[in-house]
């Protein structure tokens, strides 16, 4: 029992100790919630290298006049739904599939999304697309989590 | 079952394998709490928020952790804290798998395209479990700075 009681009593120190270095280190180096709000260096350099990216008006009117909407994300989520039509592109899986790319026209307008604007796979996969030669890739930065909230067209797959 | 909780090398084995393994799972979130916050967000366990804040606390207290266990101080809370941190690790991974989710671990390095959480990463969590819980009830102070620091302190009194 008092190994116990030692043992929290430790540990609550343990975590005040870290609470306070955790905060000022990422005060100091102006990271986590001392970011800048301006954009990360690491997207601008994925923005600077992958092909440009579109608002959800333009992905619409992109959509009605039938491009090709590639879904980056997992498996999983693409199952869960996705942009009606859509073909399945998980990132993770990119590499090993790469042939089946071939079906796809290089100058047709290539619409790459994941599932919004916290994560980057949308810009990986047309930076990928891009270096694969494909020259007509835009990327749908607001992907899923907008086109979801604005009720356009979606499909599940089983 | 008492020898062995007192047996002063296999309590300092476990040590420097328990201590090590969260020194080194600490150092790549201490110096990118951003990617460790997305890594976090990746489990779709907690809101984003808390993502964050856990990404700027739980690689210090894993540090510090790592550090009293291997010195030997706080060692009972640091013990306490790593079997804590470990269930929790183990929870965490099994519920994702579950989920079938596919993503990177986040445990030791944060760049996505190294370790994928797997079922093996749930045992390495549960072996981790049990090696911390040992320390918590272990009774060897053998090789501990608190034994030198407490000897130091009666031979003053004393003296």
């Amino acid at each position: 029992m008092t190994i116990l009681r030692q043992a929290v009593r430790e540990s609550l120190i343990l975590a005040l100790a870290a609470c306070v270095l955790g905060f000022s280190y990422t005060a100091m180096s102006e990271k986590a919630f001392f970011q800048q709000k301006k954009a990360p260096g690491r997207l601008r350099q994925l923005a600077t290298l992958a092909p440009s990216m579109i608002s959800l008006e333009q992905a619409k009117s992109l959509f009605d006049s039938g491009a090709i909407f590639l879904d980056a994300r997992h498996l999983y989520e693409f199952k869960q739904g996705h942009i009606r039509g859509a073909v399945k592109v998980p990132l993770n899986e990119f590499d090993a599939k790469k042939s089946d790319l071939a079906k796809f026209p290089t100058e047709k307008a290539l619409i790459t999304y994941c599932d919004g604007v916290e994560c980057n796979s949308s810009i990986a996969l047309a930076a990928k697309l891009h270096e694969a030669g494909f020259r007509n890739v835009k990327i749908f930065f607001r992907g899923w989590q907008d086109w979801t909230a604005s009720k356009l067209p979606t499909e599940t797959s089983r | 079952m008492k020898s062995l909780l007192a047996n002063d090398y296999l309590v300092l084995m476990a040590r420097v394998f328990v201590g090590f393994v969260f020194v080194f799972a600490s150092v790549d979130k201490v110096a990118q709490p951003d990617e460790f916050a997305a890594s976090i967000a990746n489990y779709k366990l907690v809101p984003d928020s808390l993502a964050m804040l856990t990404a700027t606390v739980l690689p210090w207290v894993e540090l510090l952790c790592g550090l009293g266990i291997l010195a030997g101080v706080f060692f009972r809370g640091s013990s306490l804290v790593a079997t804590i941190m470990s269930i929790v690790f183990a929870l965490a991974v099994g519920s994702a798998l579950v989920r079938g989710l596919d993503i990177a671990c986040g445990c030791f390095s944060q760049d996505p395209s190294v370790g994928k959480i797997n079922w093996e990463k749930m045992v390495q969590n549960i072996l981790l479990v049990g090696f911390s819980l040992y320390l918590l009830y272990s009774t060897s102070d053998r090789f501990k700075l608190e034994r030198l620091i407490r000897q130091s302190q009666t031979g003053n009194s004393s003296a």
